[in-house]
C-alpha cells in the first residue's frame, strides 16, 4: 500500500520534473553583483569608520569617561599586551581603553581588541562595525609573540565581531561578554561600547 | 580532466581566485532555481531569491564550515531566503495561463494530448502549493530534486524522524487535494 502510494505520489509530481532550469543572465548577474560588492567594500569599511557621528553623553557617562581617561593615563606607557600561556591563550575580552572625545560631534570610544594566537601568520577583524568586510581590519604583533592587537574607534553601541585567522579561519572571541548566532552554524562575539545612545 | 569538487573550489576563492565562483554558481544555479520554483515562486522571485543565496554565499564562504558540503550549505541560504520570503509576499499558486500556452505551442504529442498533459500539470501543481511549507519542502527535495531521506536530513537539519513525518503528511496532503483527480483518473 506505502509503495503504491509512494508511486502515485512519485508519478504524479514527476509531470513537474526537469522544467526549471536556471535562466541565462543568472550567472553573470551574480558574477557582477560580487564585483560591484568587492570594489564598494573598501570604501564602505573606511568611511564607516571615519564617519563623524554626534553622541549625547549625559553627566554620569561624562565622568564615567573622564575616570576612564584617568586610568588611561595613570596606566604604564607600555601597550597593552594580554599574557601568553595556554590559560590564556584566548583573546582578552576588549578594553574600552579611552573615549575619543567627550560631547563633541564625533565622539568615538577607542576600543582594543586583543588576540592570542602565536601559531598565526596574519590575524584580521571583522564585525558590523566594518560591515562585515571580508578583508577586515588587521591587527598587530609588534613584538613577535603571538599577541595581536588592534584600537578602533567605535561609537557606543552593542557590536558583533570576529577574528580571521591567516586569512580563512574564523574565530569567535572565547572571552567575550557574549555571543550570538550567525545563522550561518556559527558564532559572532559580542561587544558592548558603552555610551549614551548615538543620535 | 575531471572537475574540480565544491571543495578545491570554495578553498580556491577564499585564496584569491574570486573569478572561479562562477563555477560554484553555473553547477548549482539549476537545482537552486528548481527548488524555488517547486517552493511556489514565479521564475522573476526564483532568480531574484537564487542570485541573493549565491551572493550571500559568497560573502560569508568563509563561514562554510566544510567546502566539499558547500552545496548543502549553499541550500540552507537559499531555502532561509525563501522562508523569509514566503512570509513577506503572497505566493503565486500556479504558473501563468503563458507558460500553459507557451506549452501547447511547443513541439511534441498532439493538441489534444498536451493540452491534459498542461491541465494535468496545473492540478498537480496547485495541489503542491498547498501542502504546508516543510512538508513540500521534502516532497519536492525527495521526488523532484531527487535527494535520498538521507541527503534530505543533512540539507535540513531536520532528524530523520521528521523527514519522514513531513514526506508522510505532504503524500496525505497532496492526496488529499487531488483525491477528485485520482478518482477519475482510476475510473
Amino acid at each position: 500500500m506505502n509503495d503504491e502510494r509512494d508511486d502515485r505520489t512519485s508519478e504524479l509530481l514527476g509531470l513537474l520534473r526537469e522544467e526549471h532550469r536556471a535562466p541565462p543572465d543568472l550567472l553573470p548577474a551574480v558574477m557582477r553583483r560580487i564585483e560591484r560588492a568587492s570594489e564598494a567594500r573598501g570604501k564602505r569599511a573606511l568611511d564607516w569608520l571615519l564617519r563623524p557621528r554626534t553622541v549625547r553623553i549625559s553627566p554620569a557617562m561624562a565622568g564615567l569617561a573622564a575616570a576612564a581617561v584617568a586610568i588611561a593615563l595613570l596606566r604604564p606607557s607600555e601597550p597593552e599586551v594580554a599574557p601568553a600561556g595556554p590559560a590564556d591563550a584566548g583573546p582578552v575580552v576588549p578594553t574600552v581603553s579611552s573615549p575619543a572625545t567627550l560631547g563633541g560631534a564625533a565622539a568615538r570610544v577607542t576600543t582594543r581588541f586583543v588576540f592570542v594566537a602565536p601559531e598565526a601568520r596574519s590575524v584580521r577583524i571583522t564585525g558590523d562595525f566594518v560591515g562585515w568586510d571580508p578583508e577586515g581590519v588587521p591587527l598587530e604583533d609588534p613584538r613577535g609573540s603571538g599577541t595581536w592587537t588592534v584600537d578602533l574607534p567605535l561609537p557606543p553601541g552593542v557590536h558583533q565581531y570576529v577574528f580571521i585567522l591567516d586569512g580563512t579561519e574564523w574565530r569567535a572571541d572565547p572571552r567575550a561578554v557574549s555571543h550570538v548566532d550567525d545563522g550561518f552554524g556559527q558564532r559572532n562575539s559580542v561587544v558592548i561600547v558603552p555610551g549614551n545612545g548615538a543620535t | 580532466m575531471t572537475d574540480p569538487t565544491d571543495g578545491v573550489l570554495v578553498r580556491r576563492v577564499l585564496a584569491g581566485e574570486r573569478q572561479l565562483f562562477d563555477r560554484l554558481v553555473s553547477r548549482h544555479q539549476d537545482r537552486m532555481i528548481a527548488y524555488a520554483r517547486h517552493m511556489g515562486f514565479d521564475p522573476a522571485e526564483a532568480s531574484d531569491l537564487v542570485q541573493d543565496g549565491f551572493v550571500r554565499a559568497f560573502r560569508h564562504l568563509k563561514r562554510c564550515g566544510d567546502p566539499e558540503r558547500f552545496s548543502g550549505w549553499l541550500f540552507r541560504i537559499v531555502s532561509n531566503l525563501c522562508r523569509t520570503a514566503a512570509t513577506r509576499r503572497a505566493r503565486r499558486p500556479t504558473e501563468s495561463l503563458d507558460a500553459h500556452a507557451a506549452a501547447l505551442a511547443a513541439d511534441g504529442p498532439g493538441p489534444e494530448e498536451r493540452a491534459e498533459h498542461a491541465w494535468l500539470k496545473d492540478r498537480v501543481r496547485a495541489a503542491l502549493d498547498g501542502v504546508p511549507p516543510e512538508q513540500r519542502e521534502a516532497l519536492v527535495l525527495l521526488y523532484l530534486e531527487g535527494y535520498s531521506v538521507a541527503e534530505i536530513v543533512e540539507l535540513t537539519g531536520a532528524s530523520p524522524s521528521a523527514v519522514k513525518m513531513r514526506l508522510k503528511r505532504g503524500r496525505d496532503a497532496l492526496e488529499a487535494k487531488l483525491a477528485p483527480l485520482l478518482e477519475e483518473v482510476e475510473r
